[in-house]
């Protein structure tokens, strides 16, 4: 092997990038030729002190928390549309499931329904009325504490006076269901000083404590006494902790229309 | 201690809070790397964020997770070029190829560049791009020619001149410094 030869793989066989034959033919060469042997030494010096020199770790500050920060935006961002979409699936289904299972519920603002009887028939359907009644006064006092069991729309335009009552009583269902969703249902007695009462009822929808939507419905009612140009309307009372009504037996049904 | 596969399978499985072990293990590593072939304290950081971005991204794709460290090495090697501008070394590359230093000078050379580190990292910062790049992977990164050629998409053949020419580079660099420290 010749110095020239040599001296080109002299770089490659410090760093020791030759094996086997060749690195042996190198190594037979540098025993015998002072010079060479010379070059090799010089770059193997050279080496560890460029390794040493870059292996010593420079300080280095801590981007683990930026880092993170970073993966985490997309992450969130990727689930969000699947979030909206279930939380407004979830809105809609609950206001289609209390649409159904609230029976007198009204529009804000929607004039009550009348029922116009002839002067004898109000008396008749009157006595008939009050004899179901104090038959069934137990059953109805137990319903009485869930919501007004029995209420009776008004013919008159009372309910323009509505928000001028002052709040008598409010009950306060509240459902979850699940971890984020939660439907409150706060049902507000009224009552004012000429006997007309009524009830608000808003029901609320939150979703990880932020509202997603309210429902008010409010209704003009007059307590069974007297009754006349009305008709009985039955509320089924809310069930205990799961925030929706239940249906049960009738107590008193509607008053005959003849 | 878990090894980089078993935390990669659990941040996999959606321990997302797992992968912070990762970074913290590996990023002292990649700054160094990434500062050294930028000379910028500023952009290492910011190869060092995108690199381990980018490894979370394609960890589903990553196969060979025991090689978590060179997988994310070659990633920070990868950005780092794309940061750096391609010089051309403004030295006469030719005449420099005879000013080695000698077997003497080199011996006396070593136990002053020892204690002078600094020095030595500041004459391989001055070098040029391509041969602070070589330089770094190979006596950093221990990478044989091969690997820096693959990583570095070139032929090993020109992996190896560009080596030799850097050692040249540094040895008559070092030499000049040498000379103003005694």
């Amino acid at each position: 092997m010749q110095c020239k030869e040599v001296r080109d793989k002299l770089s490659r066989y410090a760093d020791g990038e030759f094996g086997g034959r060749a690195a042996a033919d190198i190594k037979h060469h540098l025993n015998e030729c002072q010079a060479c042997r010379s070059a090799a030494e010089s770059l193997i010096a050279l080496q560890s002190i460029v390794s040493d020199s870059l292996k010593e770790r420079i300080p280095y500050p801590d981007l683990s928390s930026a880092v993170m920060s970073q993966l985490s935006a997309p992450k969130r961002s990727a689930l969000k549309p699947t979030w909206a979409w279930a939380a407004a699936a979830a809105v809609l289904a609950t206001v289609v499931i209390l649409a159904y299972q609230w029976p007198t519920t009204s529009p804000p603002q929607a004039p009550a329904r009348v029922v116009h009887m002839p002067p004898i028939q109000r008396q008749l359907a009157a006595k008939q009325h009050n004899a179901r009644r104090q038959e069934s006064a137990a059953a109805q006092s137990i319903h009485r504490k869930a919501a007004p069991p029995i209420v009776t729309r008004m013919a008159s335009p009372a309910h323009k006076h509505f928000q001028q009552r002052e709040a008598a009583k409010t009950e306060r269902r509240t459902a979850s269901v699940d971890n984020h969703l939660r439907i409150s249902i706060d049902v507000v007695s009224v009552a004012s000083a000429n006997s007309d009462s009524g009830l608000r009822v808003v029901t609320t929808v939150e979703s990880g404590g932020v509202l997603l939507t309210q429902v008010h419905q409010q209704e003009i009612t007059k307590q069974e006494e007297p009754l006349s140009n009305a008709e009985e309307i039955e509320r089924p009372p809310l069930e205990e902790g799961r925030g929706r009504f239940l249906s049960r037996p009738s107590s008193s049904g509607p008053v005959p229309n003849t | 201690l878990l090894s980089d596969e078993q935390i990669i399978r659990q941040v996999l499985k959606g321990d997302y809070e797992g992968y912070r072990e990762l970074v913290q293990r590996h990023q002292g590593a990649i700054y160094c790397l990434a500062y050294r072939m930028l000379n910028r304290a500023e952009e290492a950081e910011d190869v060092v964020q995108e690199a381990f971005v980018r490894a979370y991204s394609n960890l589903s794709k990553f196969r060979d997770r025991a090689r978590f460290a060179a997988w994310i090495r070659r990633i920070a090697v990868n950005l780092c070029l794309a940061r750096l501008p391609r010089e051309i070394p403004s030295e006469d590359v030719e005449s420099m190829l005879d000013a080695g230093m000698s077997r003497d000078d080199l011996v006396q050379a070593e136990v002053i560049l020892r204690m002078e580190r600094g020095r030595v990292r500041e004459a391989i910062a001055k070098l040029p791009a391509d041969y602070r790049t070589a330089i770094t992977l190979r006596y950093e990164e221990d990478m044989p020619y091969d690997k820096i050629a693959d990583l570095l998409h070139e032929p090993v053949s020109r992996i190896q001149v560009r080596m030799h020419r850097a050692k040249k580079m540094l040895a008559q660099r070092l030499a000049v410094m040498l000379e103003d420290a005694v």
